[in-house]
């Protein structure tokens, strides 16, 4: 292998570490940085073949205006506090100002909002705790842009331990 | 050792064997090989049976190398919660270049090629379970759109470094698995009767691969690449092309209301830049080989344009209706599988006509199982496609043993 062969095969290695770093930073940092909510979900339990067990999770504010139910169109939903929860004051097409707690979705084929962390990987073989809970509510980290990151589950009023039930 | 000078220009030399037809593409392989694991410290290996043994030993160590990845994926799959969430990606993203260091130390410092391109192959296979493990880790679902055209990115530039057609054949599998995840943006309602509007595409993908192989056999740098790339651009088209085939599809089509507005534009982006990627490479294949063959180029350009002309009546298909346009899609498949054969048989490509058969028993199993259950009982239909499976297959390997037969006795050719 010739000098700048070996230089191009290292180069790639180097672009797939930090693109992996990169992915993981941008979103850890939304889940530092963004503003803290918990919303209301009602869960079901399917599986991925390539990531292993996880929860879907819907959400009460996914529902969607009959005027904004468009397949596709990018729904903000501005949240107001509900007592333990943040649940829909009003929706808009375009960005809410940023004095406003807001949400970004995606109008589904299920006509349901898509905010993007409707999925919760948990260890093989603990699906069940989320399935069988009787509430579970979600800690999620929203960044000025209105985009969500999970940072918690809480299942029956206590975060989410797999090891610990 | 053979000089970097001296494989370069003996690469280019097998290349014109080939392209006259005094070498076939196996002993063109075994001639390379021979000479540039000098590239290595490996010695020159002694002639006669050593490529057939070479092939074995990369065999195993790729399925080696796939079943670790395998291994891999269902520990990410696991969710092992007794190990630190940071330490999980720690490990994938340390593992990660690990693993390609092992690659590159065993191919070109310690001249085990052959297991080298193996775990190179394992790397690219763990930078895809890493991806997929940040995700996990940040509940990003697995279908993500971009996350295995994420992948394909970090893999491909790998193939022609390393110049490894396994990895390549990975990079091809991911191309067409990132194409399938980008088509969630595509369609709102992916899975709905629309998604047949995103079908014609697969002749676009199809004949960009088969024009990238085109274009890879003009250069000696990247000649070994070709045949990989012709045949995935060959069996995409004949997917495309076989799924049209049934007259049931096209009765629910007739009866549906598609609307090609709920295409996003997207979808028609990537079908343009595959047209202008598509006509640049044939462009840069016919340049090169000019003067050489030019009832090849000829081919290879109408073999494109067929395939264009394919698509756009598929389109027009959809858009227009016609129930009738099933049969057009069988006589398109049989005219295909017969131009292969042709094609095969002209320019001495066994591979061509090994291709071809499969395809055309494969299409004309479906159409009898299509029509001939609905008209005969179960038990004599089965009977029936039994003797005709046998008949069929007895023709069909007596027509492929006196093609191949006749290739390899004429001196093969590229």
């Amino acid at each position: 292998m010739s000098r700048r062969v070996m230089i191009l095969f290292f180069a790639v290695v180097a672009a797939q570490v930090i693109g992996l770093v990169v992915f993981a930073s941008v979103r850890q940092i939304a889940l530092t940085e963004g503003r803290e909510v918990t919303l209301q979900t009602v869960p079901v339990d399917p599986r991925s073949l390539l990531q292993g067990d996880y929860a879907i999770l819907d959400y009460e504010i996914a529902d969607v205006p009959p005027w904004l139910d468009d397949r596709g169109l990018i729904v903000y939903v501005v949240l107001r506090q509900c007592g333990q929860v943040w649940c829909a004051d009003w929706h808009a097409n375009h960005r809410p100002d940023s004095n406003e707690v807001y949400i970004r979705g995606v109008v589904n084929d299920r006509g349901r909002l898509d905010f993007g962390i409707g999925t919760f990987f948990v260890p093989e073989g603990t699906g069940h705790i989320v399935e069988n809970a009787s509430d579970v509510k979600v800690v999620v980290s929203l960044s000025s842009s209105g985009n969500a990151v999970i940072k918690e589950v809480l299942v029956d009023g206590r975060p989410f331990e797999p090891a610990g039930r | 050792m053979a000089g970097d000078a001296f494989t370069s220009r003996l690469r280019d030399e097998v290349g014109h064997w080939q392209a006259d037809g005094l070498i076939t593409d196996e002993q063109a392989a075994a001639i390379l090989e021979r000479y540039t694991t000098a590239d290595a410290t490996e010695p020159a290996e002694p002639a006669g049976g050593s490529a057939i043994g070479n092939r074995v030993v990369s065999v195993i160590a790729i399925m080696g190398a796939a079943l670790i990845g395998l291994g891999i994926i269902a520990f990410i799959a696991a969710n092992w919660s007794e190990i630190p969430t940071l330490a999980k990606l720690a490990l994938m993203v340390v593992g990660t270049p690990v693993i390609y260091i092992v690659g590159w130390l065993l191919s070109y410092r310690f001249g085990y090629s052959r297991i080298g391109t193996a775990v190179i192959l394992l790397g690219a296979i763990a930078f895809g379970a890493s991806i997929h493990l940040v995700a996990q880790t940040y509940h990003v679902p697995v279908n993500h759109p971009n996350l295995v055209p994420l992948w394909f990115l970090g893999v491909v530039p790998l193939a022609y470094i390393t110049r490894s057609q396994a990895v390549l054949g990975l990079s091809i599998i991911l191309f067409l698995a990132a194409a399938c995840f980008r088509a969630q943006e595509w369609l709102p309602e992916l899975g709905s009767e629309d998604t047949i509007l995103l079908l014609p595409g697969l002749l676009p993908l199809g004949a960009f691969l088969f024009a990238a192989g085109r274009v890879q056999a003009r250069f000696a740098d990247t000649r070994r690449f070709a045949r990989l790339c012709d045949i995935a651009g060959l069996l995409v088209v004949a997917a495309g092309i076989y799924f049209l085939s049934f007259d049931e599809v096209w009765w629910d089509i007739g009866r549906g209301e598609l609307s090609f507005g709920a295409v996003a534009v997207e979808y028609w982006v990537v079908v343009a830049v595959s047209a202008l990627a598509i006509a640049a490479m044939l462009t840069v294949a016919a340049w090169k080989a000019a003067g050489r063959d030019p009832a090849q180029i000829w081919w290879e350009a109408g073999a494109v344009g067929a395939m264009a002309l394919i698509a756009a009546v598929m389109w027009l298909g959809l858009a227009f209706g016609g129930q009738w346009l099933w049969w057009v899609f069988n006589l398109v498949m049989l005219a295909g599988v017969l131009a292969m054969i042709a094609a095969g048989y002209r320019w001495n490509r066994a591979w061509l006509v090994n291709l071809a058969v499969p395809i055309f028993a494969i299409t004309l199993f479906t159409r009898y199982f299509e029509f001939g259950l609905s008209l005969l009982g179960q038990s004599v239909a089965f009977i029936v496609a039994g003797i005709i499976l046998l008949a069929g297959g007895f023709g069909l390997e007596y027509l492929r043993r006196r093609l191949v037969a006749r290739i390899r006795r004429e001196g093969a050719g590229a």
